[in-house]
C-alpha cells in the first residue's frame, strides 16, 4: 500500500515538474518576444533593429553577462586561429582603431578594426554595415582612445567573400565604453634641452670650420 | 698581408664617421616639424633633444682630425660598414622613448630594420603611435633606401676625392653619369619623382577609401616611400591589408616592381633608349624568375584545402609574390594564415623568391637574380667549353648597359657572394632553430633577414629572445651591406687588435 502511494506521489511530482516547465517556458518565450531578456536583446540588434536603445553611441553594460551562449573568444585567439575556428560564431571584444573605411563603392558596408585591449595588441578586421560603423564615433589613434566595441558574428579564417582575407563578418555590433579623446600638454620646457643641445652642436660646427680655414 | 688600421686611420674615419651621424640628426628634425605641425608636444620635444645629442655627438666626432684627406678604400669600407649600426644606435634612442617598445633591444631592432630597409617590426601598439614617430620610421626607409653614403655625397659632405670608394662601398659601382654626384643626383631625382607620384594618387585612393584627408596624405606619403624603396614599414599594425583596397594594393605592386629594376636602367629610358631595358639580364632573368615561381606558388597552394579559389591566389599571392621578391616586406594576408592557410610549398618558394631577391643596383635586398643568371651562364660555358674541340674558344657574354663579355672575374664576384649568402642563410637558419622555434618557420624567418626582405610569421616580435634578437640586428646589417664589407670590416678589427706574433730572430 505504502508503495503504491509513493509512486503515486513520484508521478504527480513529475507531472507538476513537468507542467511548470512547460508554464515557465511559454512565460520566457513571451518576454523574449518583448525582448525583456538581454541576449534576446542582443539578438534583435544582429538583425538590426533600429527600435532598440543601442542605436545610440550608448552602453549597454547587460550585453556581457549574458553573451556566453556563443563561442567567446579573445581577438588573440582569432589572429592565431587555426581552420577550428573557421566559419565558427564568435564574439570579441576590442578597442575600434585606425579609421572607418569603406567595403564598396557605394558605402553600405564598412571595415572596422579592432585591437585587443590585453598586452597582445591583436587586431582582427570586421566586416561591419555602414549603420552599424556609424555607432562607433571614436576610433584610437595618438590623440584618441577608441570606442570599446563588442562584435558578435562569423568568423573567416579565409574569407571566400573577400578573397582569402581572415575576417569577423559582424552580425551586431554594441559599444561597451565610449572613446575620449586624449590631452598632451604644451611644457616649453620640454624644450629646453633639446634647443641647448642642437645650439652646442652649431656652435661646435662653427668653431670646426674655422680651425679648418685656419690651417688651410 | 693583412693591412693593420692605424691611429691616422681611426681618425680618419671617426671624422666621416661623424658627418654621416650629423645626416642622422637631420632626419630627426624631419619628424619634429611634423610633430610640431600636427600639435603632438611630447614626440617634438623627444625629436628635439635626440637630434641634438646626435647632432652634438657628429660634430664632435668630426674634431678627430681636422683635415681629414682623401678616405682610402680601407677607410672608406669602414665608414660604410659601420655607419649603418651606429645610425641605428641613434635612431633608437626617440624610438625606444616612445614607449612603444618593451626593450631597449627591440627599439635598436626597429632601427636597424629601418635603416636597412629590411621592414619587419618588434613595435607594440603601432595603430596609436604619433604622426611623428611614424614619420621617423619611414624617413629611415627613405634614407637608408637611397643610401646613406649616397646622401652624403650628393650634399658634398665628403668632397669629390673620396666619392668613387665610398660609392662603391656601398654596393653601388654602376656609375649611370659621368661622375659619382650626378649619378647619385639622378637616383634621387627618379626615387622622389616616383613617391611624388604615388603620394597623390595614394592619398586619392586613401580619401575615396574614407580616410580622412590629414591621414590620407600622410598615409599615401608613407606607403609610397616604403614601397619605391622596398622598405616594407607600414603606419597600421595590418600591414596593407588594413586598406581593403585593390587599387592601392596595384600601386603598391607597381612601386615595389619599380624599386626592384636598376637605377641604371632608369638613365638609359631616360635618355630615350629602351632596347637596354628589355634586353638586360637583370629584367630578363627577373621576369623569368617570377613567372616560374609564381607558377609553383600557385600550384602549392592549389594542392592545399583553404585557400585555393583563383581570385583569391590572384590577390593575396600574386602580391605576395611581388612582396618577397623585391624584399619589400608588405603583407596581405596575417602571419598566421601564412603558417596555417599556405601549404608548406607555398611558404617555401615565397622564402626562395625573397632569398634571390631583386636587381643589382637596385634597393631590392638579397642574392639578387642577375648574380644567379650570372652563374648559371658560367654553367652553360663550362659545359660548352667540355664539348668543344680543344681548339675552339669559348666566349659567353651578357647584356647590361650593353654587351658585356663573361670575364671569371665576373663569376668569380658573384659566386663569392652567392656563397656568403647561402652560407649566412644556413647558419641563421640553425641559430633561430636551436632557439626553439619551427624549422620552416626558422628556415623562412632566416632568410627573410638576411635578404632585408621583411616578411614575418610570428618568430620576430615584441619581447623575442635577446640573443636571436641581436643576431637578426647584425643579419640586417650584413644583408645590406651585402656581407663583403662587413667581412672585411670584421677582418681588420680583428687585424688591428690581435697582436703580431713575434718573429724568432736567429741570431
Amino acid at each position: 500500500m505504502r508503495a503504491y502511494v509513493r509512486q503515486i506521489a513520484v508521478h504527480h511530482a513529475v507531472g507538476l515538474f513537468v507542467w511548470l516547465a512547460v508554464a515557465a517556458s511559454l512565460v520566457g518565450g513571451f518576454c523574449a518576444g518583448a525582448g525583456a531578456f538581454p541576449h534576446t536583446a542582443f539578438a534583435q540588434t544582429a538583425q538590426g533593429s533600429q527600435n532598440t536603445a543601442k542605436t545610440d553611441n550608448s552602453l549597454d553594460e547587460q550585453l556581457l553577462p549574458d553573451s556566453s551562449f556563443i563561442y567567446d573568444a579573445s581577438i588573440a585567439d582569432l589572429s592565431g586561429a587555426d581552420s577550428y575556428y573557421d566559419n565558427q560564431t564568435v564574439l570579441v571584444t576590442g578597442e575600434a582603431v585606425g579609421d572607418n573605411i569603406r567595403a564598396d563603392i557605394l558605402g553600405d558596408y564598412r571595415w572596422i578594426t579592432l585591437q585587443s585591449t590585453d598586452s597582445t595588441y591583436a587586431e582582427i578586421s570586421v566586416f561591419m554595415t555602414a549603420q552599424q560603423a556609424s555607432r562607433i564615433t571614436s576610433l584610437g589613434n595618438y590623440s584618441t582612445r577608441g570606442d570599446i566595441v563588442s562584435v558578435q558574428g562569423t568568423f573567416h579564417l579565409v574569407c571566400n567573400e573577400h578573397e582569402g582575407l581572415t575576417d569577423l563578418h559582424a552580425d551586431s555590433v554594441s559599444i561597451i565604453d565610449a572613446g575620449y579623446p586624449i590631452e598632451h600638454k604644451f611644457n616649453v620646457r620640454d624644450f629646453v634641452p633639446g634647443i641647448v643641445l642642437v645650439a652646442i652642436g652649431a656652435l661646435l660646427l662653427f668653431i670646426f670650420a674655422r680651425l679648418r680655414e685656419r690651417l688651410r | 698581408m693583412w693591412q693593420r688600421l692605424r691611429l691616422i686611420d681611426l681618425r680618419v674615419i671617426c671624422h666621416y664617421s661623424g658627418s654621416i651621424i650629423i645626416i642622422c640628426a637631420f632626419t630627426m628634425f624631419i619628424p619634429f616639424i611634423t610633430a610640431l605641425l600636427c600639435q603632438e608636444w611630447e614626440p617634438a620635444a623627444r625629436y628635439l633633444l635626440s637630434g641634438g645629442i646626435t647632432f652634438v655627438v657628429g660634430a664632435l666626432l668630426r674634431y678627430c682630425r681636422i683635415e681629414p684627406g682623401r678616405l682610402n678604400r680601407r677607410q672608406a669600407l669602414a665608414v660604410t660598414g659601420l655607419s649603418w649600426m651606429v645610425l641605428g644606435f641613434f635612431a633608437s634612442i626617440p624610438l625606444y622613448y616612445s614607449g612603444h617598445f618593451l626593450t631597449y633591444a627591440d627599439a635598436l631592432f626597429d632601427g636597424v630594420s629601418g635603416f636597412t630597409t629590411t621592414g619587419a617590426s618588434v613595435i607594440v601598439d603601432l595603430d596609436h603611435l604619433s604622426y611623428a614617430d611614424n614619420m621617423f620610421r619611414f624617413v629611415m626607409h627613405l634614407f637608408g633606401g637611397l643610401g646613406l653614403i649616397a646622401i652624403a655625397l650628393s650634399i658634398g659632405l665628403f668632397g669629390p676625392q673620396s666619392s668613387g670608394t665610398l660609392f662603391s662601398s656601398e654596393g653601388r659601382s654602376e656609375h649611370v653619369l659621368p661622375n659619382v654626384v650626378q649619378t647619385v643626383q639622378f637616383i634621387f631625382r627618379v626615387v622622389f619623382l616616383g613617391i611624388a607620384l604615388a603620394t597623390v594618387i595614394m592619398m586619392v585612393l586613401c580619401l575615396l577609401a574614407g580616410i580622412e584627408p590629414l591621414r590620407a596624405f600622410l598615409q599615401g606619403l608613407w606607403l609610397s616611400i616604403s614601397g619605391i624603396v622596398t622598405g616594407g614599414f607600414t603606419p597600421m599594425s595590418q600591414s596593407v591589408m588594413y586598406y581593403h583596397s585593390l587599387p592601392i594594393e596595384f600601386v603598391l605592386m607597381i612601386l615595389m616592381l619599380m624599386g626592384s629594376l636598376s637605377f641604371a636602367l632608369y638613365a638609359e629610358v631616360w635618355k630615350g633608349r629602351l632596347r637596354p631595358f628589355f634586353h638586360d639580364i637583370d629584367n630578363r632573368s627577373m621576369l623569368v624568375w617570377l613567372v616560374i615561381a609564381t607558377i609553383i606558388f600557385t600550384a602549392s597552394m592549389s594542392a592545399g584545402t583553404l585557400m585555393t579559389d583563383l581570385p583569391d591566389l590572384m590577390r593575396r599571392g600574386l602580391f605576395m609574390v611581388c612582396s618577397a621578391f623585391s624584399t619589400t616586406g608588405f603583407q596581405v594576408v596575417t602571419a598566421n594564415q601564412l603558417t596555417t592557410v599556405f601549404t608548406s610549398g607555398a611558404f617555401l618558394v615565397l622564402a626562395l623568391v625573397m632569398a634571390i631577391g631583386g636587381a643589382a643596383g637596385s634597393t631590392a635586398g638579397g642574392i639578387k637574380v642577375s648574380r644567379i643568371a650570372i652563374i648559371f651562364k658560367s654553367i652553360i660555358s663550362t659545359v660548352k667549353e667540355t664539348l668543344a674541340p680543344d681548339s675552339a674558344r669559348v666566349a659567353t657574354s651578357y647584356n647590361h648597359l650593353g654587351r658585356r663579355t663573361l670575364t671569371p672575374d665576373i663569376v668569380r664576384d658573384s659566386t663569392t657572394v652567392f656563397v656568403l649568402y647561402v652560407f649566412t642563410y644556413g647558419i641563421a637558419s640553425l641559430v633561430t632553430i636551436a632557439h626553439g622555434y619551427d624549422a620552416t618557420q626558422s628556415i623562412f624567418e632566416s632568410v627573410a633577414m638576411a635578404s632585408n626582405g621583411g616578411i614575418v610569421t610570428g618568430i620576430v616580435a615584441p619581447g623575442m629572445p635577446l640573443s636571436l634578437e641581436l643576431f637578426y640586428i647584425i643579419l640586417m646589417w650584413a644583408g645590406r651591406l651585402e656581407f663583403v664589407t662587413l667581412v672585411a670590416i670584421i677582418v681588420q678589427i680583428i687585424v688591428t687588435f690581435v697582436p703580431r706574433r713575434k718573429r724568432k730572430v736567429e741570431q
